[in-house]
């Protein structure tokens, strides 16, 4: 719908056709932009429709209305719509006991279906120790709404995601990296393709808050993975509003949306981790940010170089564009051992892709499909993130009590029972 | 144990809200766009549009073509934003295909 409301600002009238699947999405699309009573027409045409009977036979069905949408005189509201009701954003919104804030919050849409914490005064002043940036600081804008990411509204978010404050530093980069036009947030976030942003952490924070790179670093279970991402997602509700089925068009959904963060295991890794190689000192801290919409595992059919190699890339085939690939150590040994790189083994598997088309989501260049980084704990698994777009690094910044701040957390780990 | 919990919702600045343009007094006679986007329906149902609309109104009406090569936002591109706003310039009104 932004292509018909800029024809609208250019006093050019303008009509849509729009799936029928797809009105919310163009009446939220319509009224983020300030011309919510932008005229589009329901079709029955599929969905990225290549069948040319059934696109006629819906533009037949749909003519009528379009040419009534470019004819029939404006009402009153047209010419000037109302208002768009507000949302409380400031100051307390609600008071309840635990039961009554979940329903509270839910019934708001403000959560992803999962329990939150509350986001008291205190929790989110709290939360607020792990940055030096003042609260109104706005990091960022976030689609579709333009909602300001403000470090407050970071807070509160992440105080409901269950983060602790040591998260903020990487949140807050998080944004910052989302936000780089180059990732492509603003499609990704409500594409119909489910896109999800996968976070990958490195730098010494990874230790300090506890983010898993080894055994199952993209299962549940740590509290640092699974806040982070999820603080993520709640804020792309939020504060870009994209909710699903309105904005948030994706058709399966994701469930890596609940959260997808990894710190790459550096300690076990033989190669320089990525923020070095792309320029970061070892000692830095920095968050990469990408946004792929599926994922999955192999198995080498042999366990030497070409084995391991020759699985990734048949197992790519012919048709994908974007690729991070997750070496685990034993696999990442072996393939040091035989003298590759991550530099040549990219450049091993750019051998496998086709070209880039001219356009699309990211635009990647002939040399930027695919990237190598090592995860995962003792085994021999292949891990494949696939995706379309470009990845976008920051660095993660800590604030002056960062040493006290994570002392006081540092023992916040689980303790399993041996049995 | 009774909680006081504050908003997740961003604010967003002021929108100043805009009505949408006045209408045709009617088609006949008039330069009408198709705009396609970056969508793989978007060109095919835009040709069923333009096959109708000549179908329909024969040499009374003009029609006039555009396809964003680009996946963003078309009017905040800055290489095709110009030039879809130099496009409309010279419509009467435009049809829009998103492929959705």
């Amino acid at each position: 719908m932004y292509d018909t409301i800029f024809a609208e600002q250019h006093h050019t009238p303008a009509v849509a056709l729009v799936n029928r699947g797809f009105v919310n999405d163009a009446r939220s699309a319509a009224a983020s932009k300030g011309v919510p009573t932008a005229r589009f027409v329901p079709t029955s045409i599929p969905c990225e429709c290549t069948v040319a009977d059934k696109i006629a036979a819906g533009v037949r069905e749909a003519l009528p209305d379009v040419l009534a949408a470019l004819t029939t005189p404006l009402t009153p509201e047209e010419i000037s719509p109302a208002p768009r009701p507000t949302e409380l954003t400031q100051g307390v919104v609600f008071e309840g006991d635990l039961a009554e804030v979940q329903r509270f919050y839910y019934k708001r849409g403000w959560t992803d279906g999962l329990p939150i914490l509350p986001p008291t005064r205190e929790a989110v002043a709290e939360m607020l120790t792990g940055t030096d940036l003042p609260p109104d600081r706005v990091v960022g804008k976030m689609i579709p709404r333009l909602g300001k990411a403000t470090v407050e509204k970071i807070a509160i978010n992440a105080v409901m995601a269950g983060a602790l404050p040591t998260a903020m530093p990487i949140l807050i980069a998080a944004v910052e990296a989302m936000l780089d036009p180059l990732s492509s947030y603003g499609i990704f976030q409500v594409s119909t393709g489910s896109w999800s942003p996968f976070f990958i952490v490195n730098g010494p924070i990874r230790e300090q808050v506890r983010i898993n790179g080894s055994s199952g670093a993209l299962s549940p279970g740590d509290l640092a993975n699974a806040s982070i991402g999820r603080a993520i997602g709640l804020m792309a509700r939020n504060l870009g509003g994209a909710r699903k089925g309105l904005e948030d068009m994706g058709v399966l959904g994701n469930p890596a949306k609940y959260s997808m963060v990894l710190g790459e295991n550096e300690e076990d890794s033989p190669w320089q981790p990525q923020h070095v190689q792309l320029g970061f000192a070892a000692t830095d801290n920095a968050v990469t940010v990408s946004f792929p919409n599926s994922y999955v595992q192999i198995v080498p059919r042999g366990t030497d170089d070409r084995g391991i190699l020759d699985t990734i890339c048949d197992r790519l085939g012919k048709s994908w564009r974007q690729v991070t690939v997750l070496v685990c150590p034993s696999h990442a040994a072996t393939l040091a051992d035989a003298g590759w790189t991550p530099s040549t083994l990219v450049a091993e598997i750019q051998r496998t892709r086709p070209p880039v088309p001219a356009t699309g989501i990211g635009r990647l260049s002939d040399t930027e499909g695919a990237r190598v980084v090592v995860a995962g704990g003792p085994g021999a698994w292949i891990g494949l993130v696939l995706g379309v777009g470009r990845w976008v690094s920051r660095p993660v910044s800590v604030p002056a009590n960062w040493d006290r701040l994570v002392r006081k957390y540092r023992d916040y780990v689980p303790n399993y029972l041996r049995y | 144990m009774m909680y006081e919990v504050l908003s997740p919702w961003a604010e967003t600045d002021p929108l100043p809200l805009a009505g949408i343009t006045p209408r045709l007094d009617g088609i006949q006679g008039k330069r009408i766009g198709l705009y396609a986007n970056y969508k793989r329906a978007a060109v095919p149902i835009q040709d069923a549009v333009h096959a109708q609309l000549l179908e329909r109104f024969g040499e009374s009406i003009a029609l006039d073509r555009f396809h964003q090569a680009g996946s963003n936002d078309v009017g905040s591109s800055a290489d095709e934003g110009p030039l879809f706003a130099k496009w409309l310039e010279g419509l009467d009104g435009v049809i829009v295909a998103v492929g959705d």
